[in-house]
């Protein structure tokens, strides 16, 4: 079976004023259909970039892919033209963001909104080749189906009273309500990928655990595929199936979650387990990581978590780690876990 | 031994106002009737959800706000009402940082000014002394000699704290009011910051109140616990009771949310419907989402904070003394 989302060998960067930024360096990434991933790292690791590169999201210029290939099913996606990006979007992408109030029109109803989308997907998504014009239904039948389907969408995302709520504008939703029309407007074309890019990172504990849930289930009820972008290994550990960690630009270790949070290999995976204070560690006992993120326009050379790691060896400033296999479906750049040769 | 600080229904309301004539409708009640005390030394959490007012009561013990009602005593003194000419003093006493390095400090000033703004403005310090003092403080918060010609943009978000802690302990405060310092930072520099924060206190003897929306912080930081809930506090108690044995129906439900980072954990999750904004009656403000069994009280009558325990208090119908 083919990978649903194939990343290979990744580079991304940036021009800025101050120089030419690598944002990403050789990035791998795969995903079944199926797949629970979480993508974790820290600001500016590129989680986001990674994610962005699969609807082509990243703004080019300034941003420049200076190698690797982007596959979904199959398909080479970084060839496409504009327009046949867009119908890829529409059927096969589903994506939420971090801020539910910025990504919401506070002019419009979220009928409005919620509809334009589903009235979107659908050109886009559902366009039957060949078709008589005589026959379409008429638009205005469409819009009444479109509603249709956004009450529907609304109920799957757990708004209570959907098809008097729709009728209301962004601000008298709150936060956590706000979020489930994003999430019920990024699923408006059933997509076959879902790219949660911080999804609860604006949201209270108690709302970020409706949140994931809701996530879960529509996992099971749906059988969506779904990339979470996160900074939390919390949120991880209670939502993916598999991790993939990025530390400067590059994946450095992916595991089964239970592979990783047990048996975690990388040094700068274990550095960040061990920095969240969780129910063991007693005053004092919280370990960070020493020093911090590298400047992306002169990243270190070979290993780029050199400079912050405990276990530096001399080959590691000088020629990058490739994965190695530590375990079941567990890889990990770093030379330490080199076979001896 | 008496302690640090007091706060006594302490009262926060801030006027609705609309209508033409732009008059005050009702109020929104920020911070309703809490009271706590800080012992010397300790590290006291205020943990709740954005709009719980744990904020607001960090401001109203600077005095940044006016409290509309209850007292605050701060080493014995009632520091309620003091006047301007004193709130200097008091300053130098309590002092506060904030959640967002980058806005707390001002974009136009050099490292070596801000922090040595404070020691100007308190002590009258200026040319090489000051310097001295401020290169010192630098040295205490781990910030390098070379930085104090730099601007704040030229620092990531963790050495913008530690440029925010060094301002603050300028002073020489015996108190820290803490909003929130690490919530906008990454985990690996959180843990970084935090060590700092306990380091700190140790060595020149400081008493904390923490802000926090995150539990697992508060845990791994404080000595005490009061959860707020919309204005109100819910449940006090020692770090390990909190998390041991809570009581409160919401102090349950806030625990069980922790995203813990270990997939083994056995846990009995407790998803609370709604949010903050649910409309409350006459009764306890968490009844609409309460996932307990509800009394017939719970819609009715406000539930008081009475101790269950001496040093556990719990606002809940469920605990109180016909319990």
């Amino acid at each position: 079976m083919t990978d649903l989302l194939n990343i290979e060998n990744l580079h991304l960067e940036f021009d800025t004023y101050d120089g030419l930024v690598k944002v990403l360096a050789g990035v791998d990434l795969r995903m079944r259909r199926g797949d629970v991933l979480g993508l974790v790292g820290e600001t500016g690791c590129g989680k986001s970039m990674t994610a962005l590169s699969v609807p082509r999201l990243i703004p080019m210029p300034p941003g420049r892919i200076t190698a690797g290939r982007v596959q979904f099913n199959g398909e080479d996606i970084l060839n496409k033209s504009e327009s046949d990006m867009e119908a890829f979007r529409a059927r096969h992408l589903g994506m939420i963001f971090q801020d539910p109030v910025t990504n919401l029109n506070p002019l419009f109803t979220i009928r409005e909104q919620l509809v334009d989308a589903v009235l979107y997907q659908q050109a886009q998504g559902k366009k039957v080749p060949g078709r008589w014009r005589g026959f379409a239904p008429s638009a205005r039948q469409l819009r009444q189906d479109a509603h249709e389907r956004a009450v529907e969408l609304m109920r799957l995302t757990g708004i209570p009273d959907g098809d008097r709520r729709i009728y209301d504008y962004p601000h008298q939703f709150s936060g956590g309500m706000r979020q489930r029309v994003l999430i019920a407007m990024a699923l408006a074309g059933d997509p076959d990928l879902l790219i949660a890019d911080e999804p609860t990172t604006a949201l209270d504990v108690t709302i970020q655990a409706q949140i994931l849930r809701l996530i879960r289930s529509l996992v099971s009820q749906l059988g969506l595929t779904v990339l979470l972008i996160t900074h939390n290994l919390g949120v991880v550990a209670r939502s993916c199936e598999r991790v993939a960690v990025m530390y400067a630009g590059r994946v450095v270790e992916e595991a089964p979650v239970r592979e990783l949070f047990r048996n975690p290999k990388h040094p700068y995976t274990r550095g960040l387990i061990a920095a969240v204070p969780q129910k063991e560690v007693t005053r004092g006992g919280l370990e960070g990581i020493p020093g911090m993120i590298p400047n992306l326009i002169d990243p270190p050379s070979g290993c780029r978590f050199h400079p912050r790691c405990q276990h530096v060896m001399s080959v590691c400033r000088q020629t990058v780690p490739a994965p190695v296999t530590v375990g079941e479906q567990h890889s990990t750049s770093c030379y330490l876990y080199e076979a001896p040769k | 031994m008496s302690a640090l600080l007091e706060v006594d229904n302490l009262k926060k309301y801030f006027p609705v106002r609309g209508g033409v004539l732009n008059r005050r409708l009702s109020d929104f009640r920020a911070v309703d009737d809490v009271s706590f005390a800080l012992q010397h030394g300790k590290t006291l959490g205020l943990v709740g959800e954005s709009g719980s007012g744990k904020t607001t009561i960090g401001k109203c013990i600077l005095r940044l706000l006016e409290p509309t009602a209850g007292s605050i005593t701060y080493a014995g003194a009632d520091i309620t009402h003091i006047k301007a000419r004193d709130l200097r003093r008091l300053r130098s006493e309590i002092q506060m940082i904030y959640q967002a390095p980058a806005a707390s400090l001002n974009g136009r000033m050099t490292v070596g000014q801000i922090i040595g703004e404070p020691l100007w403005i308190h002590e009258r310090l200026k040319g090489n002394a000051a310097r001295d003092r401020v290169l010192e403080l630098m040295h205490v918060v781990g910030l390098k000699e070379e930085h104090y010609y730099r601007y704040p943009h030229e620092f990531s978000g963790g050495q913008q704290q530690r440029i925010g802690i060094a301002r603050a302990l300028a002073v020489q405060p015996r108190l820290l009011v803490l909003d929130e310092p690490t919530s906008a930072l990454d985990v690996s520099v959180q843990a970084q910051i935090l060590n700092l924060l306990q380091d700190l206190q140790d060595r020149f003897d400081l008493t904390y109140l923490f802000i926090s929306h995150d539990l697992g912080v508060v845990r791994y930081m404080c000595d005490e616990v009061a959860l707020l809930y919309l204005g109100k506090i819910v449940e006090v108690a020692a770090t390990d009771v909190i998390f041991e044995q809570p009581k409160h129906p919401y102090t349950q439900a806030l625990i069980s949310a922790i995203p813990e980072p270990d997939p083994d954990m056995q846990r009995d999750e407790i998803i609370l419907t709604g949010d903050l904004t649910l409309a409350t009656g006459q009764g306890c403000p968490f009844a609409p989402r309460c996932h307990a069994q509800l009394l017939d009280q719970c819609e009715t009558l406000p539930p008081p904070l009475l101790a269950i325990e001496p040093r556990h208090q719990v606002a809940c119908h469920l605990h109180g003394e016909s319990a």
